[in-house]
């Protein structure tokens, strides 16, 4: 009798504790679901206004609705996001100013940005010289150039473009003799050091080379194709923004020039299919998958279905298709945060950078991206495919 | 050298037809400063707003080309008299020197007007005729008659203009010597007016009809040609423009070509042709191939 109401008691007691501790557990998670941990804190430094607008408007749509369904889904490990945005105006001293105030002022973990090359060059001195991770959406060569330990980013550059390009003219056009017109301003200038110095690794010549103004008229182009055309090319290489490849193209069809046109990264984008109509047919590019991804990404693997995922949140939320630019903020922030879920929540800048480092097949909106201590730049050439426009519609080309 | 010479009908129609444009700024530039004595640096603008408007007309509005064209001329005209009247009227007593500086920041805030309403890269203004003839050794676009044709047009209007009526007479005068003018009668800032509008129009047309494509940033260039062209030809002298567009055209296209397809120098930098010319003009003949010897007074 006596030992029954030991043992009852025991087990009352057992009940009692397994109760408190359920309790206990219930009220952990009614926390984590409301994430009241403390944030972390990221610093965005974007063009939404001035020459890059086109850029930084979608940027920013993507990296807050990212954060919005990181959040609302837990943020990491509990710990919500928080994302401070300012505006560079498309202005290398205001991007300084910007990231200045961030790091001072917000205590930021990482910061992204900005849209274009110079801004993020500015940026670049205050992260290498504070020693906080900087994940940028611009392609310039030179940012790249001198110390890389900081800053990562997320598009691809000339250098993967201008590979495939390159790699389309010489295993499927199968041609040799190639002539390059390019835009005289910083973009066509990195394709024009790309294409002129691997050209010959891909067993190709580069016959002549003119370099054009993006606000030439359309007479002072024709002059460009005449002179290259003397050296009797076999293909034409355009690297440009709109609209000089739009006329290069339109010139070719009026002059009866027969030749294939490749273009480059710079033409994704519907712009040049209006701006070169009738023309635009023929053109053969290279870009990220994320373009045609219906066409060339198999549904149920994984690219395709991260593509989708963001598209049709996109649009949802926004009521606009998907474009590059978001694209590139998307990963830009995807890449910190991924980082941040592997290294923790409290990881300090110097952990996260290393983290960021050792990104590997970790898939975004541009491809699949893989870092390391000599390559910052994430993405390879495979990562690209060669498009063409048909019927004023991008497909995919040969192959 | 052969390939070179085969290449010259193509370089000398492409010269043609930029050297034309050139012309009609030029032109903008000098009615401006014989009847004002300032250099407009928004002359370039003009053009900007000639394109940008002819594509919103045709594309964004639907209307028919022949009358979005004339309504686009008609606009920038009207934005040139409103500058006139809001900026350079107030500051005619400030001096020549402020009125130019302030020309510079009228071009600032026209270039961003461009940027807010078409910010793109570029807009397609539809051609007047579609389509291109082929010549021997060159082919042409159709759009390059209605260039021609358009600045001869508006050379010999302009002629009349300031040679048989009793307005083009009165802003010859002014430039002769405004105080006289005054003297006799002449009203010169309605005068200064009238020149602004008539700069605008001439910007306008040539934004317009250039090239079919139109962008906020494509004033700084056909600015810096035409400043170049008017001097050139001979600053104030409105017909030395006729001169200096063509030289600086023709030789815009055959030295780079020569340069590439004969010497095998591959030189992306054509724009350097227009100001090497100009600082060769300037050294050697300040006054302008067909000079007036107004350079002095600057």
């Amino acid at each position: 009798m006596r030992f029954m109401k030991v043992r009852t008691f025991l087990i009352l007691l057992a009940v009692a504790a397994l109760a408190g501790s359920l309790l206990a557990l219930a009220g952990c998670g009614g926390q984590e679901g409301a994430t009241t941990k403390e944030p972390i804190r990221i610093g965005v430094v974007l063009s939404e206004s001035g020459a890059n607008e086109p850029l930084g408007k979608p940027e920013r749509n993507a990296i807050e609705l990212f954060v919005e369904r990181l959040n609302a889904s837990g943020g990491i490990k509990g710990h919500p996001v928080e994302v401070i945005i300012k505006d560079d105006q498309s202005d290398s001293n205001k991007a300084q100013q910007a990231v200045i105030e961030l790091l001072e002022q917000e205590d930021v973990v990482a910061v992204i940005g900005s849209s274009g090359t110079g801004p993020t060059l500015a940026m670049k001195q205050e992260c290498t010289k504070r020693h906080i991770p900087q994940v940028c959406m611009a392609a310039g060569a030179n940012i790249m150039e001198g110390d890389i330990t900081w800053i990562f980013r997320t598009p691809p550059t000339a250098t993967e473009a201008g590979k495939k390009a390159l790699e389309y003219i010489s295993e499927v056009l199968k041609v040799q003799r190639v002539a390059l017109l390019y835009d005289t301003n910083a973009f066509g200038t990195d394709g024009k050091n790309v294409v002129e110095k691997e050209a010959s690794s891909f067993g190709l010549e580069v016959v002549a080379s003119e370099g054009y103004q993006t606000n030439d008229t359309e007479e002072t182009i024709d002059t460009h194709l005449t002179n290259v055309m003397t050296a009797k090319p076999e293909v034409i290489l355009v690297w440009g923004t709109n609209p000089g490849p739009a006329i290069i193209a339109k010139r070719m069809r009026d002059k009866g020039i027969n030749i294939p046109y490749v273009g480059s990264h710079g033409i994704a984008n519907q712009q040049f299919i209006q701006l070169a109509g009738e023309a635009a047919n023929g053109v053969v590019f290279p870009a990220g998958k994320m373009l045609i991804y219906q066409k060339v990404l198999e549904p149920g693997s994984p690219e395709y279905e991260f593509i989708k995922d963001f598209d049709e949140a996109y649009r949802e939320a926004y009521g606009q298709p998907i474009n590059t630019f978001a694209g590139h903020g998307w990963d830009a922030i995807l890449i910190i945060t991924e980082a941040l879920k592997r290294v923790g929540p409290s990881a300090t800048p110097e952990e996260l950078r290393d983290e960021i480092e050792r990104t590997e097949g970790l898939v975004g909106t541009a491809g699949i991206f893989n870092y390391s201590a000599q390559d910052h730049n994430g993405l390879s050439p495979d990562d690209l495919v060669m498009v063409e426009i048909v019927n004023s519609q991008w497909e995919p080309a040969g192959r | 050298m052969l390939d070179f010479f085969r290449n010259c009908p193509q370089y000398l129609a492409n010269g043609m037809a930029n050297g034309c444009l050139y012309i009609l700024v030029a032109m903008g530039f000098n009615i401006i400063y014989t009847s004002t004595g300032i250099i407009n640096f928004a002359q370039g603008e003009f053009s900007m707003f000639g394109g940008l408007f002819a594509y919103a007309l045709a594309v964004s509005a639907g209307l028919p080309i022949p009358l979005a064209a004339v309504l686009a001329v008609l606009a920038t005209a009207a934005i040139g008299g409103a500058m006139e009247r809001v900026m350079i009227y107030p500051l005619r007593r400030a001096g020549v020197l402020t009125a130019i500086i302030a020309t510079i920041g009228a071009s600032i805030f026209f270039k961003s007007l461009g940027r807010v309403f078409w910010p793109s890269e570029a807009y397609k203004v539809p051609e007047f005729t579609p389509g291109t003839f082929r010549l021997p050794g060159a082919t042409v676009s159709r759009q390059f008659l209605w260039v021609v044709g358009l600045t001869v047009t508006c050379v010999v209007l302009l002629y009349f203009f300031f040679n048989r009526t009793k307005a083009g007479r009165a802003m010859r005068a002014c430039s002769v010597n405004r105080q006289a003018a005054t003297l006799v009668g002449i009203n010169v800032s309605r005068m200064s007016l009238y020149s602004f509008i008539l700069a605008a129009a001439l910007g306008g047309a040539a934004g317009l009809i250039s090239s079919p494509y139109a962008s906020y940033g494509m004033g700084l260039e056909m600015g810096v040609k035409g400043f170049t062209a008017s001097v050139v030809g001979g600053l104030g002298n409105t017909f030395g423009a006729v001169v200096g567009g063509l030289v600086l055209g023709l030789l815009e296209e055959l030295i780079p070509g020569f340069l590439t397809v004969v010497l095998g120098v591959s030189t992306g930098y054509k724009g350097a042709v227009a100001a090497v010319l100009l600082i060769v003009v300037l050294l050697f003949r300040p006054q302008g191939l067909l000079g007036r010897g107004m350079v002095e007074k600057v």
